[in-house]
């Protein structure tokens, strides 16, 4: 009987909820049928009505004139006094109907106001009766008014807010409403590969990390931001010199030897890192965690993909943005260590002498204040068909241990530009030149790491001998002093990245969008290195050194897809089939040369003998063709199914292709009658999954039998053909549970995954008598379980507002099967000889640290006990076995916000429970048998029979009692005060004076505390960033406390 | 419906138009590297000879020959090297287990050589030239086998080249098997190589017949007959003994008439970089890897030997504290060139003619070994002759100037070991202050245990 005419406009969804108030509509009609300006308005405002044909008064001839009036503003005019009214819903879709449909008793009317944050009233919030299609929406004044009995219950919602439940207690009232600006809402737009979807509609396991979660952080790093704050994601900082890259994990490791970091694609796209991002740029982080959402990515989806947005511009005034920070930091921990008296009391017992008479505080010395600033500029806006964001951002970040140093400029361009109706363009560029110099690390004091120089340099010597030259451990020359370490070299890094993206969006026929992106990456990376011939012992020695190293990497992109959407009564349709091509050319070179006359050039033009010069070139490529489907029912049963097939180059033309197919599916119970009347669930859905993903992250050329030229003249076959090589692959399952209670105040997410890897792509180690070096092989797989937990809460909602965000990570790893043949693989050599602390072994985690068990120190010997276990006589390298294990047992993150007027503060607790560390820093600090200066536990050293203690007896030249044992494995569990940040928010009428739209300042510690039983300065750190090989501790440069003080203007 | 359908098939097709336009996108051949169609003989031998310049061929070799010997000390900071120095090494072991892979990666590259040029079409390739290269590449699998059976003992042949992993579990084969190898190979490349070369660096029957000869006298059934014959094969290929010793260690001595096969090195292309770890005069001042004893110090002053003292080792005034000398602390001198150009002597004709002297010992002729040693060896570094009563006294004779005039070139401990003397030497150390160095040398000691990693990953090696 009824018949509603539904037409449906189809646009990517990232259009679609935008645009439905923002619009402004100019229409000047006389003497037109209502249903006539109705059509015209759908053009202008690009939505779309829906309503009975016989509604006579559509029919009614009306004058019409509105200029520049927002859309609303429009139609309540047009339908006063028509008895007509409307209603919103999702998908820029408006029904008009009798007013009397949606008011049925005029008597019991209720009514309140809506505004933001900050008080301002806000105009179209959409105000609906649970269960119901009843609803209106506010007025320009944030009014609103509707008829409504006690026990209903009201949803107050608007695009880009988080919706609100309000319970309606006497069927007269007031209920004013404060819309928070919110990110998980539950109609919030989710980026998903190759293009969004609504949270609500998302079947499989995806996190979102947005600007506000870490918006008063001085993040450098973008990975930083992911920190503690998504549950699934590990991210830790293999080292805190600034500006290096973090180590960043989803779902655990799924690979030995191929990559374990996760595709990141920054706005489509696909880059190697995101280190060089400003992270001031990003509007928001997709994390797509499980396989049927990262499936879409087939190619290098098994380590999970970040999906990075950065800001765009919107509809409205232009706004121009300045955020500036200045900053200092500090080592917030120091190891002590023998003063003057000790270290020469140890000397004189190992037969050293030392004649110097200084008292040097090497950590003092060495390690200072840093210094961070930053400045952002950016200014954004449009209208309807053009929009923009342009960005410039300096940073800089000196180290607490000179001259460590990292700084950056970038600059960003976004636009978007409908060039015609049928066509928008997209132009994303982004140019980041970053300067940097490092201090070595990760090394004992004879390599020249200037963190265990800093702990081991005698306290006896100071820094300069008389001749201006730095001064040396007088019982071993080269063992510098720490400040040689550093500023001895004079070395500089650039790295130059030009990422950006072309994509047009050609609107075919309603429901059908072709999109064609064009991306491109290019990285410039040089290097340069100079020691001078005089001030150091080796640079002396080799009348100065000189190295240089350049990249260049440029990588293309092309995706072609189509997508269609069709909405027919209950269903929703969206399909989305494509090809993609991506090809990366990369080339370096290299040259060292020596001997220098001076120390006035220290470029390889001025070394009288060139050593190496060297250029090598490698390309890679990919070809992929994917499609994909998403079908709902009533908004209650989710369905999405994807396939990709990928093609990579780094695969022999046979085994070249690997299909990646994934499918899950979503019930949202909570949209069943049956729940209609329960009041404990505000939503409530179930989501399960499987798929497959690939990992070709491996040399690009691993399966040709290759010759390498040797440089000086001859070639070695060294690498194998391997005539099967393929995908290394991860089948996940995963089973998730969204849940949202007390009105949306407390949102629950719970994840469960299975990830199996098979074909695990292994560089065997072939046994030494073979001759060859590691060859990669599909060998072997690995396991990851985990559970992982999400919790949102508004705990106050009074005049103090207390939002807690909460996760928790578990994961189980272990390795399945290693092939037919390799027993175990070692890695995380320890210096110097003492062999490999790492090892593979089927049934064990990655991180598994091996040794032998230490029992402590003999009181008649002073030597360290290692227990026999092997039963044959003597301490042999069968007597090793698992010492523990340095993937934690869960990961956890808090943050705790507390708005109270104009105050905002907000701290953020992360930690990791359950790991080890090899501190190999300590086996330094603790070994007493050269020269160097101890940690002042070796005060309790051994030194006449019969006494017990924990810390064995000196031993020249003997590394017997510092053997890879258990006595250097300790507990890595920490807890940490990653940041307390207090912001003030000025509001008042000075502002609008001032042109001014957001003022606000604030103040931020980063790493404040630690809590933690780990001996070393950090427990968050690693000498080696490979998955295998985590879990050890050698003179790594430890994380800063940083203070920093900023401030945020909008105009 | 039916004009969707149409635009999807149009997009859709243009999309694989554009996608398959570049029919060889995937296939991405190695740019920086060769493929096996791409490769000829020459480079792949300049590969094979190139493992003469690794780390154990330029550093660790002396390690295992010398500090393991009465002849030096450990010294750096390497624990591993002390325990080669003090005898406590065990299966992990840095260097046993380095010096095992450098060994077989250098045995691998020679396998490569001997395997592929055979059946290789390489028109620039003359016949007489692929003997050569054939012969050269012999020769090289020889020699890294005889640092290897010398080291480890029993150890796997290896031949052929393998097509994947699983075709790399060998097991270790007897002593026997593994010298007959080495002499198949050497015999094979007797015929092959170059009479003479300019350029010692190179493999030449000179060599060939010297290794041959030290092969004879290190086997565990010395066959003294062959080594004669080979070392007279060497005296008739016209090597002698060069006037001034001294002059074998100077950058203007290399490649002297006595010089039969030495590794070359310019100090670009390839740096001796042995003088940085054994010198202060390339690296720096700190602490040295290898330092001569008391006991081989003691060894020339005793003969009153300073030509080849002098000429191989050097006094100085070190920055740092020696763990055996006060100041000023010995450092070798044969390898003494600053800019890394000394060349390493490999085989040199003063170590054949104290072969044939020990082999004419061995074989009954006592006083013509003796004539060698005194009239050849020494009256070069004017030193007056010795006198033995037998045959044992003489060959204690020979066993001593072996230590001094080939000291630091990496023979003293194989000499020791062949001789069954290396348990009394070894144990009878003495430092400085006349204290026993307390080495505890045993019969299990002589040779290195199998490297863990092999015995991981190889499980078939003991079998």
């Amino acid at each position: 009987m009824m018949k509603l005419a539904i037409m449906v406009i189809l646009f990517t969804a990232y259009h679609a909820q935008a645009e439905v108030y923002g619009q402004q509509v100019t229409v000047q009609v006389q003497q037109t049928e209502i249903k006539k300006v109705l059509n015209e308005l759908e053009k202008k405002a690009k939505v779309r009505f829906l309503y009975n044909y016989e509604l006579t008064t559509l029919n009614k001839k009306v004058d019409f004139n509105v200029q520049n009036t927002s859309l609303t503003v429009a139609l309540d005019k047009l339908l006063k006094g028509t008895g007509l009214t409307y209603k919103v819903l999702d998908d820029n879709l408006i029904v008009i109907m009798n007013a009397g449909d949606g008011e049925q008793n005029q008597s019991n009317r209720v009514t309140g106001k809506v505004t933001d944050e900050t008080g301002k009233p806000l105009q179209g919030v959409s105000i609906l009766i649970k269960g119901t299609a009843k609803g209106t929406t506010t007025n320009e004044q944030g009014v609103y008014t509707l008829s409504a009995t006690a026990g209903d219950v009201l949803v107050v919602s608007y695009v880009g807010y988080d919706a609100q439940e309000i319970a309606v207690v006497a069927d007269k009232g007031v209920y004013d409403a404060t819309l928070q600006s919110g990110k998980s809402q539950l109609s919030e737009i989710v980026v998903v590969g190759y293009g969004t979807q609504r949270k609500k509609d998302v079947t499989g396991a995806v996190a979102v990390v947005s600007a506000d979660d870490f918006k008063d952080r001085p993040i450098v790093n973008a990975a930083q931001a992911l920190q503690g704050q998504a549950a699934g994601v590990q991210v830790f900082a293999p080292s805190g010199k600034p500006g290096s890259g973090m180590n960043v994990s989803i779902r655990g490791n799924t690979s030995l030897n191929a990559s374990n970091a996760p595709l990141y694609v920054v706005d489509g796209v696909i880059v190697a890192d995101i280190n060089f991002l400003n992270a001031q740029d990003i509007e928001s982080f997709s994390i797509l965690k499980d396989a049927s959402s990262a499936a879409i990515y087939g190619a290098s989806g098994a380590n999970g993909v970040v999906l990075i947005t950065t800001k765009k511009g919107t509809t409205g005034k232009g706004r121009i943005s300045v955020n500036a920070y200045t900053g200092f930091s500090n080592f917030a921990k120091k190891i002590p260590v023998l003063n003057k008296d000790q270290y020469l009391a140890l000397m004189t017992e190992m037969g050293y002498t030392d004649n110097n008479t200084g008292n040097t505080d090497w950590q003092k010395e060495a390690f200072g204040t840093g210094h961070d600033n930053n400045l952002q500029l950016s200014y954004s806006g449009g209208n309807a068909d053009n929009k923009y964001y342009v960005s410039a951002g300096y940073q800089k970040q000196s180290g607490v241990v000179a001259p460590a140093n990292y700084e950056r400029y970038s600059v960003r361009v976004n636009l978007s530009n409908k060039v015609r109706e049928w066509l928008n363009v997209t132009t994303n560029m982004n140019y980041v030149t970053s300067k940097s110099i490092d201090v070595a690390d990760n090394a004992g004091v004879a390599k020249g790491g200037t963190i265990l120089s800093a702990l081991t340099s005698p306290p006896t010597i100071g820094i300069y001998n008389p001749d201006g030259t730095f001064t040396s451990n007088p019982n071993k020359g080269g063992w510098e002093n720490p400040i040689a370490a550093a500023f001895g070299p004079d070395q500089q890094a650039r790295d130059n990245r030009l990422i950006g993206n072309l994509a047009a969006d050609v609107n075919i026929i309603k429901g059908l969008v072709f999109r064609s992106n064009m991306g491109i990456e290019y990285a410039g990376y040089r290097w340069d290195y100079f020691l001078d011939p005089f001030r150091t012992d080796y640079g002396r020695a080799q009348k100065g050194y000189g190295k240089s190293k350049s990249t260049q990497r440029f990588v293309w992109l092309w995706e072609n897809t189509l997508t269609y959407n069709k909405r027919w009564n209950d269903h929703s349709l969206t399909a989305l089939v494509g090809t993609t091509m991506q090809e990366s050319n990369y080339n370096e070179s290299y040259a060292e040369g020596r001997d220098y006359p001076n120390a006035s050039v220290g470029s390889l033009n001025a070394a009288a003998i060139k050593l190496i010069s060297t250029t090598t070139q490698a390309q890679w490529a990919r070809r992929s063709y994917l499609a994909r489907v998403n079908y709902a029912y009533k908004d209650k049963y989710l369905l999405t199914a994807n396939t990709r097939y990928d093609g990579s180059s780094r695969f022999p033309s046979g085994s070249r292709y690997g299909w990646f197919p994934s499918v899950s599916a979503g019930w949202r119970i909570s949209g069943e009658d049956f729940m209609s009347t329960q009041k404990i669930f505000s939503d409530l859905k179930l989501r399960a999954g499987w798929g497959k993903t690939g990992n070709d992250g491996i040399g690009d050329y691993d399966y040709w039998a290759r010759f390498s030229p040797n440089g000086t003249g001859g070639f070695n076959f060294n690498n194998l053909a391997k005539d099967n090589l393929t995908w290394e692959k991860t089948s996940q399952s995963n089973l998730g549970l969204d849940a949202a209670f007390l009105h949306n105040r407390l949102r629950l997410t719970i994840d469960a995954y299975v990830k199996k890897t098979t074909d695990l792509l292994v560089s065997v180690q072939p046994p030494p008598s073979g001759g060859f070096d590691k060859q990669v092989y599909n060998l072997g797989a690995i396991e990851n379980k985990g559970l992982e937990f999400a919790v949102m809460g508004l705990v106050l909602d009074k005049a103090v507002k207390w939002t807690v965000n909460a996760n928790l990570s578990i994961n189980k790893n272990k390795v399945t099967a290693l092939g037919d043949y390799t027993k175990v693989l070692t890695y995380g050599s320890i210096y110097d000889g003492r062999g490999d602390a790492i090892r593979v072994e089927v049934g064990k985690p990655l991180g598994a640290i091996y040794g032998y068990i230490s029992d402590g120190v003999d009181p008649q010997t002073g030597m360290i006990k290692y227990r026999d276990l092997d039963g044959k006589a003597g301490i042999t390298a069968d007597d090793r076995t698992y010492l523990g294990y340095a993937q934690p047992d869960f990961v956890y993150g808090l943050t705790n916000t507390f708005n109270y007027k104009n105050f905002e503060l907000s701290f953020f607790l992360q930690g990791v429970q359950g790991n080890k560390m090899f501190n190999a820093s300590r086996m330094e600090l603790e070994s007493m048998n050269d020269s160097k200066n101890q940690s002042a536990d070796v005060l309790n050293r051994w030194k006449t029979p019969g006494q017990i203690t924990d810390i064995p007896k000196a031993v020249k030249g003997s590394t017997d009692n510092t053997m890879i044992s258990s006595r250097f494995v300790e507990n890595a569990s920490y807890l940490r005060m990653k940041s307390l940040s207090l912001r003030y928010n000025f509001t008042g009428n000075f502002l609008k004076k001032a042109g001014i739209s957001r003022l606000g300042v604030y103040a931020t510690g980063q790493n404040l505390f630690t809590i933690t039983k780990y001996k070393g300065f950090d427990p968050e750190v690693s000498q080696y960033t490979d998955a295998n090989s985590i879990g050890i501790d050698y003179g790594t440069y430890p994380q800063a406390r940083t203070f920093i003080f900023g401030v945020n203007v909008d105009f | 419906m039916k004009r969707i359908s149409i635009y999807i098939i149009a997009s859709v097709s243009l999309m694989m138009a554009l996608q398959s336009c570049t029919k060889d996108f995937l296939q991405k051949e190695p740019i920086s590297d060769a493929l096996p169609s791409e490769i000829n003989a020459e480079p792949l031998l300049t590969g094979a000879y190139d493992g003469m310049y690794d780390e154990y061929y330029t550093s660790d070799y002396m390690a295992v020959g010398e500090v393991q010997s009465d002849n030096e000390y450990a010294g750096g900071d390497n624990p591993a090297i002390f325990q080669i120095d003090k005898f406590t090494v065990d299966a992990t072991n840095a260097l046993v287990q380095r010096d095992w892979g450098y060994l077989y990666t250098n045995i691998k590259n020679a396998n490569i050589v001997l395997n592929y040029v055979p059946t290789m079409n390489d028109p620039r390739l003359t016949a007489d030239r692929k003997q050569q290269i054939l012969g050269e590449a012999a020769f090289l699998r020889a020699w890294h086998y005889f640092n290897l059976v010398r080291l480890w003992g029993s150890v796997p042949v290896i031949t052929g080249v393998p097509n994947n992993v699983s075709e790399m579990f060998a097991s270790k084969k007897p002593v026997d098997t593994v010298y007959a190898q080495i002499i198949r190979d050497l015999e094979f490349a007797l015929p092959k190589v170059q009479a003479t070369v300019a350029n010692k660096g190179i493999v030449s029957k000179g060599a060939v017949n010297a290794l041959l000869a030290k092969v004879y006298a290190q086997k565990p059934n010395p066959d003294w007959q062959k080594v004669s014959q080979y070392c007279d094969a060497v005296t008739a290929l016209g090597y002698d003994l060069v006037a001034d010793y001294a002059s074998l260690f100077q950058v203007s001595g290399k490649n002297s008439k006595e010089s039969i096969w030495e590794t070359q090195y310019d100090g670009t292309t390839h740096g001796n970089w042995l003088t940085g770890m054994a010198t202060p005069w390339v690296w720096g001042d700190w602490k040295k890897f290898y330092i001569p004893t008391h006991t081989v110090s003691k060894a020339f002053d005793d003969e009153g030997d300073l030509i080849r003292k002098n000429a191989s080792m050097k006094f100085i005034n070190t920055s740092w504290a020696d763990d055996y000398w006060p100041q000023p602390v010995p450092v070798i001198n044969k390898f003494p060139d600053p800019d890394q150009k000394s060349n390493n002597p490999r085989l040199r004709y003063a170590d054949i003619l104290l072969l044939k002297a020990e082999a004419l010992v061995n074989t009954g002729d006592v006083n013509g070994g003796m004539d060698i040693v005194n009239n050849r060896i020494r009256r070069r570094v004017t030193l007056g002759p010795k006198s033995a009563a037998d045959a044992n006294a003489a060959k204690l004779v020979i066993e001593k100037e072996r230590q001094l005039e080939l000291a630091f070139e990496g023979h003293r401990w194989y000499d020791l070991v062949r001789t069954g003397r290396a348990i009394d030497v070894m144990n009878a150390q003495k430092d400085g202050n006349g204290q026993s160095l307390g080495y505890n040398l045993t019969a299990n000691k002589l040779y290195f245990p199998i490297p863990q990693n092999e015995v991981d990953r190889n499980p078939n090696i003991n079998k």
